[in-house]
């Protein structure tokens, strides 16, 4: 990846409030069938999301993670939505 | 006339009722500007799945039982949205006034309606009564989280998914009252399910802004502008995971602005309460200093009127 990084926009929602949202240079999701790396210009997919750590690199590579369990993640023209059934706590390497 | 310390009682006690109606009005108003925040927190959930829902249907045939069951049945599940505790005006009275008429109207068009009923106030209305209900939920009406509507939805996705012979239903109402505004809180009756899929041929950009404005019950889907999918694991397992969901989100989001609206008329009726209460309080005191005063004239006229006897005697 020489020259300009290329960014996705991710917003990660609970239920019943908004988890995180900004701009994250590449975002692991636990699907059903394992651990799903996403990157800018990803083709277009909605895909269940299981057990695990949802783990995202921000654009300022500090990283962030959360706890999920269940729910789905869909992507499209380099914006990420994770909508998550329940979120166990989120634990932030190099939080400011 | 009453005697003066009947209206020194009553004024006494319709005092301190003041008191108490004045205490709730403040305690609804605090609460509405939370019940507010949470309704909104719960927002960009509930526009994910929507959007997901949306790109599902543009890119698989939604051929699901939530879309239209395509059997003879005619048992219909009505949810009635009530509160838990009363202090609110004509909030439960009003739902319960509509869910009727909605029963009326099914009965007549010969369907079998099922009645479920969330709020204690609800509940206890068609218990007096000996009424048929489905199943109740009681508690945190006026904030409901996520569990409640999980259980709610959860029933009656389980209902809608069941065939006809099993006592399934066809359609699924709900009644709730939508917050408009601070005094303004309207019931509404929506069709939850089948969910209404209409494809437009529109561009995208002009779906979201029409979903945006109108929170019709009716869900719009654009068809055309969404690059190819894929569905991970399938796009079925896909649709049975996501549909019972938005299903679930659109119900927590009927029982939160069902929530802000019983804050809302809580605090409107006790607003009214209050001062009705404190009118009351004036009207008893000027009634009260008028059987004083003609208390105080009676014993002047009595005086003057012994003197008056006691000097022609003298005379």
């Amino acid at each position: 990846m020489a020259g300009e990084k290329r960014i996705i926009d991710v917003n990660v929602v609970a239920e019943d409030r908004p988890l995180w949202s900004g701009r994250a240079s590449s975002v692991v999701v636990p699907t059903l069938e394992g651990y799903m790396g996403i990157l800018a210009d990803h083709e277009p997919i909605l895909a269940l999301v299981g057990e695990g750590n949802v783990q995202i690199t921000t654009e300022d590579e500090s990283r962030k993670a959360f706890k999920v369990v269940g729910g789905f993640v869909s992507f499209e023209n380099n914006s990420l939505t994770i909508g998550v059934d329940k979120c166990l706590g989120n634990d932030d390497e190099n939080e400011q | 006339m009453a005697s003066q310390l009947a209206f020194k009682s009553r004024i006494a006690s319709t005092e301190s009722l003041e008191k108490i109606f004045n205490a709730q009005e403040m305690i609804a108003s605090s609460r509405i500007a939370k019940a507010r925040d949470v309704a909104l927190a719960a927002k960009p959930y509930s526009d994910a799945i929507f959007h997901a829902v949306k790109s599902m249907a543009s890119h698989t045939v939604l051929d699901h039982p939530i879309t239209g069951k395509h059997e003879d049945n005619d048992r219909v599940a009505v949810l009635a949205l009530t509160s838990d505790r009363g202090m609110a005006g004509a909030y439960t009275s009003s739902i319960i006034r509509e869910t009727e008429a909605l029963l009326n109207r099914l009965d007549e068009q010969g369907k079998k309606p099922e009645l479920f009923v969330y709020g204690r106030r609800g509940v206890s209305y068609y218990k007096y009564r000996g009424r048929d209900v489905a199943a109740t939920w009681e508690g945190n009406t006026d904030a409901p989280g996520v569990e409640i509507a999980e259980k709610i939805s959860d029933t009656l996705y389980n209902a809608y998914m069941k065939p006809a012979k099993e006592g399934g239903v066809n359609e699924f109402y709900i009644v709730f009252t939508e917050f408009i505004n601070m005094v303004t809180q309207k019931v509404r009756i929506i069709r939850m399910l089948p969910v209404e899929v209409e494809l437009v041929d529109d561009s995208y950009e002009g779906v979201a802004d029409k979903t945006k404005k109108s929170s019709a019950p009716v869900t719009t889907f654009g068809h055309d502008s969404y690059p190819l999918y894929s569905f991970e694991p399938n796009a079925e397992e896909v649709l049975d995971h996501i549909l019972p969901k938005y299903v679930q989100s659109r119900i927590h989001e009927c029982l939160l602005t069902a929530a802000a609206s019983e804050t809302a008329s809580r605090q409107n009726a006790m607003h009214t309460a209050t001062d009705n209460a404190r009118s009351l309080v004036e009207e008893l005191t000027r009634k009260l200093n008028a059987t004083r005063q003609a208390s105080i004239t009676q014993e002047l006229t009595e005086i003057v009127g012994s003197a008056d006897a006691l000097n022609n005697e003298e005379e």
